[in-house]
């Protein structure tokens, strides 16, 4: 802490500076307003405007400004369904959608794109593709639509999941896929395998290789998995009967393609299924401000209730040390209580957004009121997430 | 002027600051209209506010207006917790409607100015970096860009097109999308 005087100091030359604009206003907008004013045009709108002049298209296209951007126009994603009376091949496709409602952007899809993509899992920790179950990679920037090779050994998986990640140390995408063959039987064979694929630059379509199966089987489905920084964590499967540690995580380092051989103790009071003879508990995962979250849902009032009436947000805060720290509980809203409502991002005013999917809706949560609002109804849509990178510089990373 | 040592309530209410523009033109506010500016609450915070605040990069004229700005919405956020006077939407969720109508009212009516005026608004707000004020300012300007062709803005704020036909073509290239 600066000792008082010299903040003091520091204040008054601040004020005293030279004047950057002495009321020289000939109406020509100054740089400073400039910035200020873009900021809070959408990003389709701001593509347009780069034909106005150089100055105007290096400011949209400058990192920094990017970033400032995204922080105040945070952009949702998913993939847009047809309506039984709209005209199929016009609005089928992933959309883009500001949180005033604007489709900022729409990648087209054709008919056999349609046919893999149309199952679209968007995960939200994916930086600037995105995957499906059945195996395909959309470039949002380019709109280059990759279908992953299928599993092509021995046997058919039963369930598959597809997680991809980046690396930051070289910047590549990889995608991660497990495959689950059959019921687990005690004392046999494992029944996941695991392998990996990298992706390139150039959309070249790269081979699966074959790595180590998880040390424990983890649940494959996208609820449960998530991609946090180069690292993708799975809970672990329940179904396994030899799964004890309910609520731990296993982890797999996309950049050395291992699996880590601790798995990763979970929030407290996760750990059984059922905390108590009137209390359900259900574990998601997910990445909120660039953190590892365990979602922990509770219905409280009895197991022949379907939905869950609270939710709480535990955020792995120190990594090294396992440390989990609940900074949400979302408590009985009636909305949370249509079925699942995940939580998207945390918005940089502190309010979480959420996603509905039963009942298609988007929404805000408020910690300080303790208010959930509506933002819009995405009809016909699946797979929304976050869109983490940028639309205004396509290579803008973390 | 009250000193800033005064602990006494009362007089702590109704401290009055002294702003002075750039033409030397004293302006006396109240210090909840004053600390809607958070470059004006860290000089009191830091209490060198005594024989007034110079404000050299704002006329007379300008310095009026943001007051009468202030004033409106420091009656806004005095409904609040007293110690928080700065604008924020989640401040006025429980704020009677009609007043809210009222302040929107004010707001539509402030922003009635020409461009020149709007401009040193902006730089105002930006300064003494009143978050409402920039907003409201700078939304007004956005908004009026928004619906226009790039002749139109260009037109608007006397800009030069030095864009080559190769660059405006690549322009639309990379970002096909926006075009469509």
């Amino acid at each position: 802490m600066e000792p008082a005087l010299v903040r003091k100091a520091k204040r008054r030359r601040e004020l005293h500076a030279p004047l950057p604009l002495a009321g020289t206003n000939d109406g020509l907008l100054p740089t400073d307003i400039l910035h200020e004013v873009l900021l809070r045009l959408p990003a389709n709108v701001l593509c347009r405007l780069r034909l106005v002049c150089r100055q105007w298209r290096s400011l949209t296209s400058d990192p920094i400004f990017a970033r400032a951007h995204l922080l105040r126009h945070p952009v949702i994603v998913g993939c847009r369904n047809f309506g039984a009376n709209v005209d199929r091949d016009a609005r089928r496709g992933v959309q883009f959608v500001d949180l005033s409602g604007n489709v900022v952007k729409r990648i087209r899809m054709r008919r056999y794109e349609w046919d893999y993509g149309h199952n679209l899992s968007v995960k939200p920790s994916l930086q600037s593709a995105l995957t499906t179950k059945s195996g395909c990679l959309l470039n949002p920037s380019t709109g280059a639509f990759i279908v992953l090779p299928g599993y092509t050994a021995e046997g058919q998986p039963i369930m598959s999941l597809s997680l991809l990640g980046r690396i930051s140390s070289t910047g590549e995408y990889k995608v991660l896929r497990i495959h689950r063959f059959h019921r687990y039987i005690m004392g046999s064979e494992p029944g996941q395998t695991c392998e990996v694929m990298t992706v390139g630059d150039s959309g070249d379509d790269g081979r699966w290789m074959a790595r180590a199966s998880p040390p424990v089987n983890v649940a494959v489905t996208s609820l449960h998995g998530v991609v946090v920084n180069g690292v993708a964590y799975f809970l672990l499967d329940v179904c396994d009967p030899t799964n004890i540690k309910w609520g731990d995580i296993a982890s797999f380092d996309l950049d050395t393609e291992e699996w880590r051989s601790d798995t990763l103790q979970g929030p407290p009071k996760c750990l059984l299924p059922i905390a108590d003879e009137e209390t359900r508990i259900c574990l998601h995962l997910a990445k909120l401000n660039g953190c590892l979250v365990t979602i922990c849902r509770y219905n409280s009032r009895g197991l022949h209730y379907k939905d869950y009436d609270s939710m709480d947000l535990w955020f792995l805060v120190g990594m090294d040390k396992g440390l989990w720290t609940k900074m949400y509980s979302l408590q009985c809203t009636p909305e949370l209580e249509h079925g699942l409502c995940s939580p998207l991002e945390v918005l940089n005013d502190g309010r979480i957004l959420l996603w509905g999917s039963s009942i298609q809706c988007l929404g805000v949560y408020d910690k300080k009121t303790n208010i959930l609002t509506d933002l819009m109804t995405l009809r016909n849509f699946s797979g929304v997430c976050l869109y983490e990178g940028s639309l205004l510089c396509p290579n803008l990373q973390d | 002027m009250a000193s800033a040592g005064s602990g006494d309530e009362k007089a702590a209410a109704a401290a009055m600051i002294t702003l002075i523009s750039s033409d030397n033109e004293k302006f006396e506010v109240t210090e909840a209209t004053a600390t809607l500016s958070q470059t004006i609450r860290h000089m009191i915070e830091d209490g060198c506010t005594d024989g007034g605040v110079p404000l050299p990069n704002v006329t007379s004229k300008i310095l009026a207006r943001v007051i009468e700005y202030c004033k409106k919405h420091a009656t806004a956020a005095a409904g609040e917790e007293g110690s928080s006077s700065s604008f924020s939407d989640a401040a006025f969720l429980e704020v009677d409607r009609a007043f809210l109508e009222e302040l929107e009212e004010f707001d539509d009516a402030f922003l009635e100015v020409d461009r020149a005026t709007l401009f040193d608004l902006i730089l105002a707000a930006n300064y003494l970096d009143i978050k409402g004020l920039l907003n409201l300012t700078c939304q007004k300007v956005a908004d009026s860009v928004k619906g226009k062709t790039p002749e139109q803005i260009r037109e608007m704020y006397n800009i030069v097109n030095d864009l080559t036909p190769e660059e405006e073509a690549e322009i639309r290239r990379e970002t096909q999308w926006a075009f469509e």
